[in-house]
């Protein structure tokens, strides 16, 4: 029993040991002049800057308005989505019309439109807002016109038999299967919403965590560029986590989205 | 036997079902209000963008960008600016795919790389890749390494990802018959690895070069000296808002005609898994 744990413990402590050595090698180097601190940065400064960061209420700041982008944009793509992937499900001259223009733009990386946004909406957050929602609509509708004909004929059938009206089909069947496809896809969509998020602070903004790695950059600070990455990092990390934990609650079976950026 | 045994069939997402007046006169009334569509959005942009200067300033009209984009046809700037793009994302494209089944198959070889290195994956996995970005232009400089070296770190974790999670899904009674029929690393390696590593590329590549070219223009927005993305960035600080719309019609039309391309290089690779 004994030898068995401690075989099982050996894997973690050589990763963490790994990441020690890392970065005690990392600071070694960078204090003693073997690797150049402009490109390479030096941990002890990296973390200087991060605990900076929280005395100071930047990381606060920039990250409650990352969060907040994240949230507004998740959310209003899944509901819009939803509502045309719904609508294109429901009746093929809707899906006729608009598949096109869904397919076009699913095919088109279209971050590349936010310039145009901050020129359209100004410097506030509605350019990030609608880029994280453009990015998301396609996609979600795509998934839940899918999810709309893939709803098992029998269980429409049976419940029409007894009686069931359009809306009560739509409450206990529809709205129950398709939350189950926007549950079983909620990683893959997070983590475009994320990617938009971050691009769209990073090309032009004036908070948020890719506007602190932008700001890095462009102060040629390196070891601001790697906090906020660092940041960034951590709650990827804390979201995938909690996704992972509802993915596995929806189901298994389900096939992959795709979808791009 | 009927001698016209003409009753068209048509592949629609309920199955295969026949060419119907219905079907054929839906067609026709969704074609047609497709083309309204269009048209109602060029014409009231174009009646938006002519009401006042300001307006003119922000949304264009479309006559000034199909102009712009017009001069551009006979504009080698323009093509010179196409080019660089393009190549950054297909140079960066290659070393991506090329470094991430390489550092796959190594990964795969061992069950204790693969089990050190899980936690690593998750992580860089969940992480959003643009972020990187900034790093690389630090770096690399703002010339077209920056963004082939972005382009290929975005394109790598996909890659490497993707054939990772496709190797492990690789049926272990089949290695494993393989093995018992005398076959040698080499041979698994022809014959299964390396076609499951190829059909999971294939089937990734549009999602992939999507993202390449994304990667690159990102790349370019931030800091550039050629390129489309360094176009648009430009037009935006001088708010000239008809190049920025030329240039991202023009990403985007890149774009739609490598995926739409892509799209038969996928069929033709992948016909035999569907049936």
């Amino acid at each position: 029993m004994r030898r068995l744990s401690l075989r099982r413990l050996s894997m973690p402590a050589a990763q963490v040991a790994t990441v020690v050595a890392f970065l005690g090698l990392w600071q070694w180097a960078s204090s003693t002049g073997r690797i150049d601190t402009f490109f390479f940065g030096k941990p002890s400064r990296i973390w200087s800057e991060l605990s900076d960061w929280i005395t100071t209420g930047t990381l606060w700041t920039n990250l409650s308005h990352t969060i907040e982008l994240l949230a507004v944009g998740y959310l209003a793509g899944l509901v819009i989505g939803f509502a045309l992937g719904w609508l294109m499900g429901a009746s093929p001259m809707a899906q006729a019309i608009l598949e096109p223009f869904v397919v076009f733009m699913n095919a088109v990386p279209r971050i590349i439109l936010y310039p145009f946004f901050v020129v359209w909406l100004g410097f506030g957050p509605l350019p990030r807002e609608l880029s994280v929602i453009l990015v998301m609509v396609p996609i979600v509708a795509i998934n839940i016109a899918t999810g709309y004909l893939a709803v098992e004929g029998h269980y429409l059938s049976n419940m029409q038999a007894q009686g069931a009206g359009r809306s009560q089909l739509a409450l206990h069947v529809y709205i129950p299967s398709l939350s189950l496809w926007v549950l079983s896809t909620c990683r893959v969509t997070f983590g475009l919403a994320f990617q938009a998020a971050i691009s769209a602070e990073l090309i032009t903004s004036n908070s948020g965590l890719g506007y602190l790695a932008a700001q890095g950059q462009s102060l040629f600070d390196v070891n601001q560029v790697y906090a906020a990455l660092f940041v960034v990092t951590a709650v990827a990390v804390v979201v995938d986590v909690g996704l992972v934990l509802i993915e596995r609650r929806a189901t298994r079976w389900m096939p992959r989205p795709t979808g791009t950026a | 036997m009927t001698s016209k045994a003409s009753t068209k069939l048509e592949l629609t997402t309920d199955g295969v079902q026949p060419v119907t007046r219905n079907t054929r006169g839906r067609r026709f009334w969704a074609r047609t209000a497709q083309v309204l569509i269009v048209v109602a959005f060029v014409g009231a942009w174009q009646a938006i963008g002519t009401r006042s200067p300001v307006e003119r300033l922000t949304f264009s009209t479309p006559e000034s960008v199909l102009t712009t984009l017009g001069r551009w046809t006979n504009d080698a700037t323009f093509w010179r600016d196409l080019g660089i793009t393009l190549t950054e994302a297909v140079l960066g494209y290659l070393m991506g795919v090329g470094s991430g089944v390489v550092l796959a198959a190594v990964v795969f070889s061992s069950t204790t790389i693969e089990r050190f290195l899980r936690p690593f994956v998750a992580v860089f996995n969940a992480l959003p890749k643009v972020v990187l970005a900034p790093l690389f232009l630090l770096w690399f400089g703002i010339g077209i390494s920056s963004k082939v070296y972005f382009t290929a770190s975005v394109i790598f974790f996909i890659i490497f990802y993707g054939v990772y999670t496709g190797m492990k899904a690789i049926d272990v009674s089949l290695v494993n018959n393989m093995r018992a029929l005398g076959a040698s690393t080499v041979d698994l390696t022809v014959h299964v690895y390396a076609p499951a590593i190829l059909t999971w590329i294939v089937a990734g590549l549009r999602l992939s070069f999507t993202f390449a070219i994304l990667a690159t223009v990102l790349g370019e927005f931030l800091g550039g000296t050629e390129g489309l993305g360094v176009r648009i960035s430009l037009a935006t600080q001088q708010l000239q808002n008809n190049v920025v719309i030329a240039g991202i019609i023009a990403i985007a039309l890149v774009a739609v005609l490598v995926d739409r391309s892509l799209v038969r290089v996928e069929r033709r690779f992948t016909r035999w898994k569907l049936f």
